[in-house]
């Protein structure tokens, strides 16, 4: 291992796991916003 | 010649009854061969068909394109009485002609197989009407299963139909088929032989055709100054719901319900809820005018009566408009029946005081929602035989059986139960052992085991958990037991017992997590006093913290210390869960979420900008993702991620059935399930994985992190990151913050799943022993105080050890691998993949049925297997514990057992209480 660095594996494999987990929170949310939708009877509140 | 007319709902079994009568003798006739007769090539109707909706209604061999005709005709009432009138005359004459047949061959009985045989005002042709009907979940399962249509066709084409209820009430003999096939047979025999003349013993079982109705007595309209629900709003709310009869009982109104009742004549009973001179409500059921309000008990009474209406006593009890039984004793001559379930009621000991007065007094219990929000509508409801009239009505409900859940036990808004579900998964483990895993564990390359593990073990097992939360709530069950009774429909008795397993775990979880987290609250004062400042080096810190959690070691910390901050997480918590599920744990999830990202940000970012000490932050993130290829070869690593994602997600516990429980069948369960889960993977992935580890690299260098992380999640997130906070440039104050932010992050990140563990036990006690929410929480509470007592006094020996083994991480996989058995084959996937799919926001990909049902369980038990043989046997046998603290385990073990035992001897005593208040 390359003391103080990261190797471009590890980089690699940090991005891409991050990257997946931010993508699948933003494309929940994203759905959830876009279908507006509240929980039953919410709205009526 | 005997005719018989067959009819039925769909699904129920009218062809297996036709083939059972046409092997009886019987000639048949079946009126949808004949429709398909009429429209075959070079018959008359074939030809008008064409002339009326065009050349394109034919395939290309000349006969009938009929998917091309039904999309025509499905949603256009025009076009569908255009061929009605087309083929019924065709059909109606051939019919004739077959029976006429029939009679010259000296048949003795014609069987004319009819759906809508009642609908097309048929009967008169028949001698005898025959219908046979099911239990609409059961007739559901049927034609999904045996015609492949989904929930919401089989709903749509039901509804087109008379109910079962209506047919059954017109038919001469009904045949009940909710069970297998030779009980069809016998059935069906008893019917043929009564139509025949060969038996009469049809009449008396024809009188036991259970006709049961959900009816809602109690609701408001707009015509209620206190409810803004439109009156055909109710309506329509009312049937999505599938109530059979409401009761519209506005305040001194009665316009409203004249309204509803115009909409919908079969729905709605007109009523009124009339403030007399007392005081008091007072309500009429079946009335025909407006009641002024007003008038003395007695008046109203006599004016409903007048009326040939039912006097009928809502929340007599209720703590702002109820009464005494003094009051009650001197008019009760005045009262047909009384409201012994409103769900508004907050506490239950009221309903049940009602229940009590009239049950000692022979009054017919009724329950209503006291609805004034479209979504109470049905909280409470009685299901009662059906009825004709106040008269049968009063028979009616003497039956009937109370079915309710009081309406504080909801959610008040969907990111606030996301936030909720979320801070339930994020705990400690996402911050302390997650990074500890991933580096013990390939480092980068234990992500793909990890997300695999993810995909076919977590997203699915969390969306059964949260579909047998919501489908148990249906029932009124917040707790694993009932819900697991659901689910096999009351039909094994094993599985409500079973299912204590959901009590008993996040009981046991609760009390020993309870203890470690108010361990961080103590630490996050300790940062801010700076109470371990000066001990910079790794033993001294750790000396600390021992001392700290040894009640008798004094050296650092008097015994109290750690008591003391134990209390204060208890008092906490008490007032949280005490205030309800919307006003308690929503709220501190709404304000606490936010707060625990904003810190996880702050220190990430602080983290990575740590100049390089031992080592970079660069070299901490190197230490966790590093692949090592050959570490995908080992079974370990596999398992240590099914592992790591059952903690994650706080899977196989119980708690995200009870926090599912509060949902409605029509609310949204896979995206918000996933949202869930993505933002406990977010939590874990993207800010677990950057705070500790990567801090402890950079001041005690790879080895002395691997050193670290060796020792465990408390040395790393306590020891470690004390020494580390200590370290930090700058201005000691600043330091001091950062360690507040780490060990509050921490408090905050084990608050939130404390009181998801402890939900489970109060809502028990609330619904298995009509327990005040308060008085649930005191009592566990309390509980919990007593029990932690002996892991505070304990800890040293290895005592929460064996709780966090066998109930915390063993016992997950077996209750996991329980529920998934009774979801995928006892309830059937089938129904539970329209269960989940009710209301929902997002399709589960087709291919997680195929995983749901064989693929996760595999995992399941592979897991189940691999842990039982390399840990549970070990652990069992307590090979490599220090001889000193053997009869401290066993204690721990007899205390875990002891519970264990209380649980299930709780849940027979509640269900022996249910079942004797139902008789």
């Amino acid at each position: 291992m390359i003391t103080g660095e990261i190797t471009p594996f590890a980089l690699g494999f940090m991005i891409a796991s991050m990257a997946s987990v931010t993508l699948l929170v933003v494309y929940c949310y994203a759905r959830i916003l876009r279908g507006g939708r509240q929980l039953d009877g919410e709205a009526d509140d | 010649m005997i005719r018989i007319g067959l009819t039925g709902t769909m699904g129920a079994g009218k062809s297996t009854v036709g083939d059972l009568f046409e092997s009886w003798g019987a000639r048949r006739v079946d009126a949808d061969v004949l429709a398909r007769k009429v429209v075959e090539p070079g018959q008359p109707a074939l030809e008008a068909i064409r002339g009326a909706f065009g050349a394109g209604m034919l395939r290309a061999d000349g006969s009938l394109d009929r998917a091309a005709l039904r999309a025509i005709v499905f949603d256009d009432p025009d076009s569908l009485r255009r061929l009605e009138a087309i083929i019924h005359p065709t059909v109606d004459r051939l019919r004739a002609a077959l029976l006429e047949e029939a009679r010259a061959d000296g048949a003795r009985v014609a069987l004319l197989e009819i759906p809508l045989l009642f609908e097309k005002d048929l009967p008169d042709e028949f001698d005898a009407v025959i219908v046979v009907d099911a239990p609409a979940d059961v007739r559901l399962r049927r034609v999904c299963e045996s015609r492949g249509l989904t929930s919401e066709e089989f709903s749509a084409m039901d509804a087109a139909q008379w109910p079962g209820e209506r047919k059954r009430a017109a038919a001469d003999y009904v045949i009940w088929n909710d069970d297998d096939l030779a009980s069809l047979e016998s059935e069906a025999r008893e019917v043929w032989d009564a139509v025949t003349g060969a038996s009469s013993a049809y009449e008396a079982r024809a009188q036991a055709v259970p006709v049961e109705w959900g009816v809602d007595l109690h609701m408001h309209t707009s015509a209620s100054p206190d409810c803004l629900s439109a009156p055909e709003d109710v309506v329509r709310r009312a049937r999505e719901i599938g109530l059979d009869r409401i009761a519209i009982t506005d305040h001194d109104q009665i316009d409203g319900a004249f309204e509803a009742r115009a909409l919908d004549p079969d729905l709605v009973i007109v009523g009124e809820e009339v403030r007399t001179a007392e005081g008091l409500d007072l309500m009429g059921l079946f009335l025909t005018r407006h009641i002024p309000p007003g008038g003395t008990f007695r008046e109203v009474a006599e004016e409903i009566r007048r009326q040939g209406g039912v006097v009928y006593l809502p929340h007599p009890f209720d703590s702002h408009r109820g009464t005494t039984e003094e009051f009650l004793e001197g008019v009760r001559d005045c009262i047909d029946a009384v409201e012994g379930f409103n769900a508004r009621i907050h506490d239950p000991r009221r309903n049940q005081r009602a229940q009590n007065w009239a049950l000692a007094n022979g009054f017919p219990l009724g329950a209503g929602s006291d609805a004034h929000l479209l979504s109470e509508i049905g909280r409470a409801r009685v299901v009662m035989p059906a009825f004709s009239g106040p008269a049968e009505f009063l028979a009616a409900l003497s039956e009937g059986k109370i079915q309710g859940r009081a309406s504080s036990y909801r959610w008040g808004t969907r990111i606030g139960l996301i936030l909720a579900m979320a801070g339930n998964a994020v705990g400690l483990g996402n911050f302390l052992r997650f990074p500890v895993q991933a580096a013990q564990n390939g480092g980068g390359t234990f992500m793909i085991p990890y997300f695999v593990s993810f995909l076919v073990l977590g997203i699915p097992l969390m969306w059964i958990e949260w579909g047998i939360g919501r489908y148990g709530g249906r029932f009124g069950h917040g707790t694993v037991p009932g819900m697991f009774d659901a689910l096999t429909d009351g039909r094994k008795t094993w599985a409500k017992y079973a299912g204590v397993l959901g009590l008993f775990m996040p009981l046991v979880v609760f009390i020993y997590y309870t203890y470690v987290v108010s361990w961080m609250l103590g630490f996050s004062f300790f940062s801010l006093t700076g109470a371990y400042f000066g001990l910079d080096e790794v033993e001294h810190m750790r000396g600390f913290l021992a001392s700290y959690q040894n009640l008798f070691d004094s050296s650092v910390h008097g015994g109290w210390v750690a008591l003391l901050f134990f209390l204060a997480t208890l008092s906490f918590l008490g007032w949280v869960l005490s205030r309800g599920i919307s006003g308690g744990i929503e709220r501190l999830a709404l304000i606490g979420m936010p707060i625990l990202f904003l810190f996880a940000f702050l220190l990430a970012a602080r983290v990575l900008t740590l100049p390089a000490a031992a080592a970079s932050p660069m070299a901490g993130l190197n230490f966790i993702w590093n692949p090592e290829w050959s570490s995908l070869a080992e079974p370990r690593v596999w398992l240590a991620a099914a592992g790591q994602m059952f903690f994650t997600l706080s899977l196989g516990m119980g708690t995200i059935h009870t926090y599912a429980s509060y949902l409605s069948e029509r609310d949204d369960i896979t995206l918000t399930g996933l949202s869930t889960g993505a933002t406990n993977e977010f939590a874990e992935v993207v800010l677990g994985g950057t705070i500790a580890i990567p801090a402890a690299v950079v001041f005690f260098g790879v080895e002395g992190a691997q050193e670290v992380a060796r020792g465990g999640p408390f040395d790393l997130g306590i020891v470690a990151m004390g020494v580390v906070f200590q370290g930090l440039p700058g201005p000691e104050f600043l330091a001091r913050l950062t360690g507040f932010l780490w060990f509050f992050l921490l408090f905050i990140a084990g608050i939130t799943s404390a009181v998801a563990q402890a939900s489970p036990a109060i809502s028990f006690m609330q619904e298995g022993f009509r327990w005040r929410r308060r008085q649930a929480v005191r009592a566990l509470m309390l509980l919990a105080l007593a029990v932690g007592m002996l892991h505070v006094v304990f800890y040293p020996t290895g005592f929460m050890d064996e709780w966090d083994y066998w109930a915390g991480t063993f016992g997950l996989v077996i209750f996991a691998a329980i529920e998934i058995t009774l979801f995928s084959f006892v309830f059937g996937i089938d129904r539970g993949w329209d269960e989940l799919h009710r209301g929902a926001d997002l399709r589960i990909p087709a291919v997680y049925k195929p995983i749901m049902k064989w693929v996760t369980p595999a995992f399941l038990y592979t897991l189940l297997i691999w842990w039982g043989l390399t840990e549970a046997v070990p652990q069992l046998l307590m090979e490599g514990k220090d001889p000193a603290d053997i009869g401290y385990l066993w204690l721990s073990r007899a205390v875990m057992l002891i519970l264990l035992v209380a649980g299930l001897v709780l849940v027979r005593v509640a269900w022996r209480r249910e079942e004797g208040s139902r008789t």
